[in-house]
């Protein structure tokens, strides 16, 4: 922006008020709530507004006089990159983000040109954007979190149309982002699940809470994905429902594993009852061919050694059990662990 | 004609009866009876069979729980006996089978496994039901006279529907 002084104009403006242009000057400057200094085109402040008093904690006749670096950045010279230098090269409104005493700051130049195209100096404006910066950095840790997070996080317009789709949603269904934006939500419902994803449609547009549900849902594999779903409802500018965002939670490990756990209680009963109860079998045959004198010393202790060998490898067996539990399970307890390990 | 059968019975107490009952009834019929045992020791099923006035020169065993039980010195090989070191090697075990097919080649020939739940002790149940698998599939490609007899005394469900998929006929004995 080029900032052309109209004498003519501010002549014609002050001439018709009662006070004095400097005063006029004045009330305009201080108007203004952030700092604001006019510079010479050596950077020393040859006005400021009362904002500077308190930004700086000094007088405006403190304040004149001095370069803006001595008092803004408390250095000799002018900073690296200064935004005055610049602009007093480029004619043009030169601007840059900048802490000052630990507040984020946007400080601009801009030139003020006289009618020959001469710089004659420089209006020095330092706007607080310390909130804006803040609430910034906080959105996009926000969606950074959302972007990454594991869990599958979406939303969807009324219409069916998907309309954000983060990576933790790549990696459980499939389709990349580019894929899924713009595609009906339908394409990931279980054809058994449809009823229930029209009723929650329905109830999220009366507003209504959903309680997080279970379902199963379609990759793009076609495998169908256990899932734990909370959906909330996404509202436009006047507070009306325009869609909703969902988390949905692969359960499909989780699944597995109780599959697992199933398999193995399963496995293990089964070489622990039957085995035993052979045993047992074994046991009273014995019991009976010794008593009707079918048997010999010999015999007996050749049958005791086999049902030894037996009990001996249903002890292995439930060993080998245990640690093929241990191993394929990561994530167990300590004490059960050490348990399974032992 | 039926190839591979698995008998049951309800009662346990019946099964040991019933091996002796059984290969009576096979070597009446003309069978040669193959016992393929991973519960009593070869030693003592041919001693109770002789109590029974059986004809064991014409039984041939695979025994595969002596040499495991008693350690290698206890037991003497011959054409009538095959020796596996140990219950879990099932490799070895169709081996000594497809051995004992080819000595009594040109026989009428009935395989008596007993049992399949005592293999339970030595084996996972899918590798079980792997082996039944095989086993049947190579009985049914013999052009010779030969039936698969499981006597099981109540096998778990999981197994038994397993094994169910893989033989002829099941031959459920009440009481």
């Amino acid at each position: 922006m080029r900032n052309k002084i109209s004498s003519a104009n501010l002549r014609f403006w002050t001439e018709n008020q009662s006070e004095s242009p400097d005063v006029i000057t004045d009330m305009i400057i201080n108007s203004i709530s952030d700092p604001l200094f006019i510079l010479s085109t050596q950077g020393v402040i040859l006005l400021c507004n009362t904002a500077c008093e308190e930004f700086l904690k000094m007088s405006v006749s403190e304040i004149k006089g001095h370069h803006c670096y001595e008092l803004v950045h408390k250095l000799n010279d002018f900073t690296e990159g200064c935004p005055f230098v610049r602009s007093m090269k480029s004619k043009k409104r030169e601007a840059y983000k900048a802490n000052i005493d630990g507040k984020w700051s946007l400080v601009t130049i801009d030139p003020l040109i006289n009618g020959e195209e001469d710089v004659v100096g420089a209006i020095h404006f330092i706007k607080d954007i310390d909130n804006i910066v803040r609430l910034d950095a906080a959105k996009t840790n926000l969606v950074g979190l959302v972007e990454n997070t594991v869990d599958a996080v979406a939303s969807v317009l009324l219409d069916d149309t998907i309309k954000y789709w983060n990576l933790g949603a790549e990696d459980i269904f499939g389709y990349t982002e580019e894929e899924i934006i713009g595609k009906n939500a339908r394409i990931l419902i279980a054809k058994e699940g449809m009823p229930h994803y029209d009723e929650i449609k329905k109830r999220i547009k009366a507003g209504e809470k959903i309680p997080r549900f279970e379902s199963k849902m379609i990759a793009k594999s076609g495998e169908k994905i256990d899932v734990s779903i909370s959906v909330q409802p996404m509202y436009d500018e006047r507070g009306v429902v325009i869609g909703n965002s969902f988390i949905a939670n692969n359960l499909t490990p989780q699944r597995k594993a109780e599959q697992e756990l199933l398999h193995y209680v399963t496995e293990g009963t089964m070489r622990l009852e039957k085995p035993i109860e052979i045993i047992e079998r074994n046991l009273s045959d014995i019991k009976i061919l010794l008593s009707s004198g079918k048997l010999d010393s010999h015999d007996l202790e050749l049958l005791l050694d086999v049902q030894i060998s037996n009990a001996g490898q249903i002890y292995d067996n439930l060993k080998e059990l245990k640690k093929e539990i241990a191993d394929k399970q990561k994530d167990l307890p300590d004490e059960h662990a050490r348990f399974l390990n032992e | 004609m039926k190839k591979v059968i698995q008998k049951s019975f309800s009662d346990p107490q019946k099964i040991r009866e019933s091996n002796t009952s059984i290969i009576k009834e096979a070597q009446d019929r003309g069978y040669t009876p193959i016992v393929t045992t991973i519960n009593f020791p070869a030693s003592i099923l041919e001693k109770l069979y002789l109590q029974n006035d059986l004809d064991t020169s014409e039984i041939y065993f695979i025994d595969a729980i002596s040499k495991f039980s008693t350690g290698p010195k206890s037991v003497s090989p011959d054409d009538r006996h095959i020796f596996l070191n140990t219950p879990s090697d099932l490799t070895n075990l169709s081996i000594a089978i497809s051995e004992m097919l080819k000595r009594n080649s040109g026989k009428r020939i009935l395989i008596l496994i007993d049992s399949i739940s005592t293999m339970l002790i030595y084996l996972p149940s899918v590798k079980i039901s792997q082996f039944v698998h095989i086993i049947s599939s190579k009985i049914r490609q013999i052009e010779e006279n030969c039936t698969l007899l499981a006597v099981e005394g109540g096998l778990d469900p999981v197994l038994y529907s397993q094994i169910r998929s893989f033989v002829d006929d099941v031959v459920e004995e009440t009481g």
